[in-house]
């Protein structure tokens, strides 16, 4: 196993111990408003680099220093798109200087992506993960599954199940990790 | 807004798998039992984009028949092989659609099963109607061929309604009177869940009975899975929605050759919450004595993945307290499959996952599932996609994807199981 990835399975290991240590149980935080599972500092995020709908390339690498949200969905789960304007509307409440949100799909659906999102009216980037690996290697074992990586590439929060991302308790998860950098 | 509650038992347990993974244990795999035989494994590379499946079927005269979908610059093709003797090798591919339909691409195979040299597939067709608020409607196909899969006609359409939605997670089957049965999930009734669906074919695939309903509230993405017993009576199963986002792995029985089916039953009482997608279908088989075998994932109360075996003997009123198949700590286990024999002999394939890792393992029960054998991988490379199939002679075939960059790998392998241990004989 190259170091790199050892790096990143302890650190998901790590993330994963913390969780089942403190539980999203505190007062206050924003992680339990929204049912989000909170993730310990210094768990990283898989490296990945994909390509986009209209054929661009995203390296995880050069997203550093931003707040990154990464939704993983598929063409056939309802509650997936069903969340996609919410999504959308998040997007547009935050930064983009400091704030990134990508969609990742293991669909083959190029096409009739592009026109369900131009349906939408909705602008979000869809990466494909064709050969699943992304989506595995962040242990995607059911969809929607969102997961919101801090500026320096930590893992803070993990989703299983639709958000309703528009909300105040998804807009302060998200300005909590952008200001507290976890 | 859907709320999920925390397991600390599901994440410990997941704690210990991923640092098995990162201290590189090997899996809890046994040797190989040397009761079984394997064949040499075929292989075929495909330089192509994408390649979806394959679906495998083996007949008594041991040939092998495997479908798949690719999709290369932008072109999709449905395929079938048929290989002539289980040592190979891999026959060439044929083109099952025609080149004016374009097959609509998703995570799964077509559906298949051969009879003969009837050979049947289910696909799903991009929806001509397909308009731009409804870009992933799609059609459900039946393709057939009557020469062994040399040619195909074209296709028919199985979904009687005109609705521009989606029409898959399909699965088909052949009675030993001949009908074929087709079974798969469609919205066509507008309701939040969607509904699981049949139909029938009593003239070799030539044209489909009017749809039927079997079920409301449908896990909308677990593919259905569809057998018969030997008595003729016909089993489908699903995954079914319940309240409170329970996702139970049902069956229904049609003891009329498909013109009614009973009420669903839950196999595994699993309790899983679950407000999204799990995408993964059970499977069912039966033996000659009418025993119905279901295998299937879930993550129960516990949220611990986990496959099972459970089996009724009546016809799918009950069934028997379910066995988990799994027994790896540093991996996932995933999308198991099951084939089954006359004589009871059961064989099970599933993934084992973990970041770094995509193992497929097989098991083995002689017994009617009573006692299996410990997991013993297959794959060489990282491996998905794992199906099955075996003939009446105890002659298994396995096939799975191997990622071969720049090649999409496809391999085979049969396994020639040894006399059951517990004969499927009738009893007092």
């Amino acid at each position: 196993m190259p170091a790199s990835m050892k790096h990143t399975v302890i650190a998901m290991a790590l993330s994963l111990v913390s969780i089942a240590a403190a539980g999203p149980t505190l007062a206050g935080d924003p992680f339990v408003s929204l049912k989000m599972s909170r993730l310990p500092a210094g768990s990283m995020a898989v490296p990945f680099e994909l390509a986009t709908l209209d054929g661009k390339v995203v390296k995880s690498s050069e997203l550093a220093g931003k707040v990154v949200l990464v939704n993983f969905w598929a063409t056939w789960c309802g509650p997936c798109k069903e969340e996609m304007p919410s999504l959308a509307r998040l997007q547009q409440q935050l930064d983009p200087s400091r704030f990134t949100m990508l969609t990742v799909t293991t669909d083959l659906q190029r096409q009739g992506i592009a026109h369900f999102l131009s349906q939408l009216g909705v602008s979000l980037p869809v990466l494909f993960d064709e050969d699943q690996e992304v989506s595995r290697s962040f242990m995607v074992r059911g969809l929607p599954t969102t997961i919101v990586i801090a500026r320096d590439g930590t893992l803070v929060g993990r989703a299983v199940g639709p958000r309703a991302w528009d909300s105040p308790e998804a807009a302060a998860v998200m300005r909590h990790v952008m200001e507290s950098g976890k | 807004m859907i709320e999920r509650t925390f397991s600390t038992q599901g994440l410990i347990m997941m704690v210990g798998i991923v640092i098995s993974a990162v201290s590189l244990v090997p899996m809890a795999l046994a040797e190989p039992d040397q009761s079984l035989r394997f064949d040499p494994k075929l292989t075929t590379d495909h330089r192509v984009r994408a390649v979806v499946g394959p679906s495998v079927k083996i007949d008594d005269e041991n040939r092998i028949s495997l479908a798949w979908i690719e999709e290369d610059k932008d072109i999709r093709t449905v395929f079938y092989s048929r290989t002539d003797k289980s040592g190979g090798p891999i026959g060439a591919p044929v083109t099952v659609n025609q080149p004016t339909e374009a097959p609509y691409m998703r995570q799964e195979a077509p559906a298949l099963a051969v009879v003969g040299d009837d050979v049947f597939l289910t696909w799903a067709l991009t929806h001509p109607k397909l308009t731009p608020d409804k870009p992933f409607s799609n059609e459900l196909r039946l393709s057939r061929s009557t020469n062994g899969g040399k040619t195909f006609s074209p296709s028919i359409l199985v979904n009687d309604d005109e609705q521009v939605i989606g029409h898959s997670f399909d699965s088909i089957h052949v009675a030993p009177d001949g009908v074929v049965h087709v079974a798969w999930i469609d919205g066509r009734e507008g309701k939040k869940e969607s509904g699981t669906f049949v139909t029938r074919s009593t003239d070799r695939g030539r044209t489909v009975a009017k749809n039927l309903k079997v079920d409301d509230n449908t896990c909308v993405c677990c593919r259905t899975s569809l057998t018969t017993g030997a008595d003729g009576t016909l089993y489908v199963a699903w995954r079914k929605v319940l309240p409170g986002d329970l996702r139970e792995t049902v069956v229904a029985r049609s003891t009329d050759g498909g013109n009614t089916y009973s009420s669903p039953v839950i196999v595994g009482h699993d309790k899983w919450v679950f407000p999204g997608c799990p995408h993964r279908p059970a499977s069912v088989g039966t033996d000659r004595l009418g025993r119905l075998y279901v295998t299937w994932y879930t993550e129960g109360v516990d949220e611990t993945p986990a496959v099972f075996l459970a089996y009724s003997d009546d016809r799918g009123e009950t069934f028997s307290p379910k066995q988990k198949l799994n027994v790896s700590k540093g991996t996932f286990p995933d999308h198991p499959q099951m084939a089954v024999d006359p004589e009871g002999r059961l064989v099970f394939v599933w993934e084992e996952q973990s970041p770094v890792r995509r193992e497929i393992v097989m098991s083995v029960s002689l017994d009617r599932g009573q006692t299996f054998s410990a997991p013993q991988k297959l794959n060489e490379k990282k491996g998905q996609t794992p199906t099955l199939s075996m003939n009446a002679k105890g002659l298994a075939v396995l096939a799975w994807m191997e990622h071969a960059m720049p090649a999409h790998r496809m391999v085979v392998q049969t396994l020639q199981l040894p006399a059951a241990k517990v004969l499927a004989k009738q009893e007092p």
